[in-house]
């Protein structure tokens, strides 16, 4: 008789770290996260005295030393996507499924690994970028800093292992209902950037009820450190929550359902 | 071990497996012959659970696929050889498959030797041959060291060594007391590995019986002879209740009479033999035969012997 625990979640993970593609994403991630971070921080404390007023007033020194997540979140996207879209590809899928016939099984194993990669990854990232930033911004005497107790600063760091797993497992699922890479990339991209995008040309009822409630706004109340209760898409930290809990479990569910009614899984 | 009851598939409007019904029994090679297209694949697929039949059933030891506590040691399947990712080594591919079906780690080792690939186990799988591909899909198929098992096409792409050794290995596998599945559309391989047949030609059952019997069609078996007095010794055979019909090379053939009364009637009749053989039915031959109604694309301009 053989387990989730067992049996199907160590050969997921044994799947994802034996494929080098894996690792090279990881670093790409690492470098985008932390990288892009650090730079920014460099870049904010030599030109500190040059930011407009208001900007100095409510310095967000914990947004400024991860303004990288966000691009390594995409990466991290890509590698949810990866997990299962290459199965798809070359037809391995048939295998994994003939082994274990168990369609929530299988997806379930899947869905932890990646899942538990992304959060390590995001919480990992978060806290290198954030403690090398705030290093690198009170190298200015000038600019405020922020320990690790500073407000907001831990759920900030843990969110974004939230953030991370989650669009990981948004990828993740997107790959299994469209059996492709590219589909599922660009599902999940568009997902993180509509916000960002169509936040600016929408009126302030559409922001603050529908954008407010698209995954990555839903993500940002956990992992933005300084909120602005003011903003138009604002629903604060467990509506958040709640609500990027909401879009993992509907889009697995919707996987999980494709995959029981297709032949070959 | 493997039973099919009726057993339908269709997409949309094309019935790919029509109301299929088999019973294999273990301890011998059962081949399973058809066109490409005829359906094979697809029964495969059903046997696997990896397709939801539309119609009957299919079970394995009296089991639904689904409900075998452990599917990888009961059944070993070898679908589709490449359909592998070429970024992870042989070992490793082995090893998720082996921790999925709940294998011991050293049983790995064990089947990459038995296959002959002991000494690129750490290389990646895209850097294989086919013929390596087919190999790891074998120790794929052994790992569990199952009962039964299915090979879609095996000796696709292997050297004549590879061919011999497959062989070989099936034959060992079912005197092992194993129930060996294997499906083919080239007829002469089956010949040689298997002793029961089921053929299915547009995803019908055509033959199910052991593969000598297949063979046996009067109308396919004859003797070819070839003569300088080819009319009249035409006439004589046809006397004494032979069959006989004239190919294009002037040869006869010549059913309801063996060689050696052939032989004989001529020396009777003082006529000269240059060619007298026997010519047994081949598998490919008695194939052709019954599938002649089921081949899905033929040439319509087709000039039927």
């Amino acid at each position: 008789m053989t387990t989730l625990v067992g049996n199907t979640l160590p050969a997921e993970w044994t799947k994802l770290r034996s494929v080098r593609s894996t690792w090279v994403v990881i670093i790409a991630a690492l470098v985008v996260s932390v990288g892009f971070s650090v730079l920014f921080s460099f870049l904010t404390e030599a030109n500190y005295a040059g930011l407009p007023a208001d900007q100095r007033t409510g310095f967000d020194a914990a947004g400024t030393s991860m303004v990288g997540m966000n691009l390594g979140l995409i990466i991290v996207a890509v590698l949810g996507a990866l997990a299962t879209s290459s199965e798809y590809a070359t037809g391995m899928i048939r295998l994994t499924l003939s082994i274990t016939p168990g369609r929530g099984r299988v997806l379930a194993a899947k869905a932890i690994v990646v899942a538990a990669l992304g959060f390590v990854l995001g919480t990992v990232f978060a806290t290198l970028a954030f403690l090398i930033g705030q290093a690198v911004l009170g190298i200015n005497p000038a600019v405020p800093t922020l320990g690790l107790t500073g407000p907001g600063v831990l759920r900030s760091l843990l969110g974004w292992g939230v953030e991370m797993a989650a669009f990981g497992l948004l990828a993740l699922a997107f790959a299994v209902m469209m059996r492709s890479a590219a589909g599922a990339i660009a599902t999940t991209i568009g997902l993180i950037f509509v916000p960002a995008i169509l936040g600016a040309f929408l009126p302030p009822w559409a922001q603050s009820h529908v954008l407010a409630y698209f995954p990555a706004s839903a993500a940002e109340q956990l992992s933005t450190a300084q909120l602005d209760p003011a903003a138009a898409t604002y629903l604060g930290p467990l509506t958040g929550a709640g609500t990027l809990v909401t879009w993992v479990a509907v889009a697995l569910v919707v996987a999980l359902s494709l995959m029981g009614k297709r032949d070959s899984g | 071990m493997i039973k099919a009851q009726d057993l339908t598939k269709r997409y949309g409007t094309t019935t790919a497996v029509d109301g299929l019904s088999f019973d294999l029994k273990p301890g011998v090679v059962t081949g399973f012959l058809g066109p490409n297209g005829a359906g094979k694949s697809t029964t495969m697929r059903m046997i696997l659970g990896l397709d939801r039949p539309t119609s009957g059933s299919v079970t394995v030891g009296g089991k639904s696929y689904q409900d075998l506590p452990a599917p990888l040691r009961e059944v070993g399947a070898l679908l589709d050889a490449k359909a592998v990712h070429g970024a992870r080594t042989a070992y490793r591919h082995l090893q998720w498959v082996a921790q999925a079906g709940g294998i011991p780690r050293r049983r790995v080792g064990e089947v990459l030797d038995l296959a002959g690939l002991g000494g690129v186990a750490d290389r990646k799988v895209g850097s294989f041959s086919l013929g390596m591909y087919q190999r790891l899909g074998i120790a794929t198929a052994l790992l569990g060291d199952p009962p039964v098992l299915l090979f879609d096409e095996p000796v696709n792409g292997l050297d004549p060594e590879g061919i011999f050794w497959i062989r070989t290995l099936m034959r060992d596998l079912a005197a092992e007391g194993r129930t060996v599945f294997v499906s083919s559309h080239l007829m002469n391989e089956m010949q040689e590995t298997a002793e029961h047949v089921v053929v299915i030609g547009r995803g019908e059952l055509i033959a199910d019986m052991p593969i000598t019997e297949f063979m046996q069609r009067d109308s396919l078996s004859h003797v070819r002879v070839v003569s300088p007095r080819a009319d009249e010794l035409a006439r004589v055979l046809a006397g004494v209740g032979g069959e006989v019909t004239r190919g294009a090379d002037g040869a006869l053939a010549v059913t309801g009479l063996d060689a050696p009364k052939i032989g004989d009637l001529a020396l009777e009749h003082g006529l000269g033999v240059h060619e007298l053989t026997p010519v047994r039915a081949s598998l490919e031959a008695a194939f052709m035969d019954r599938t002649r109604a089921s081949v899905q694309y033929r040439p319509t301009a087709e000039g039927d012997q």
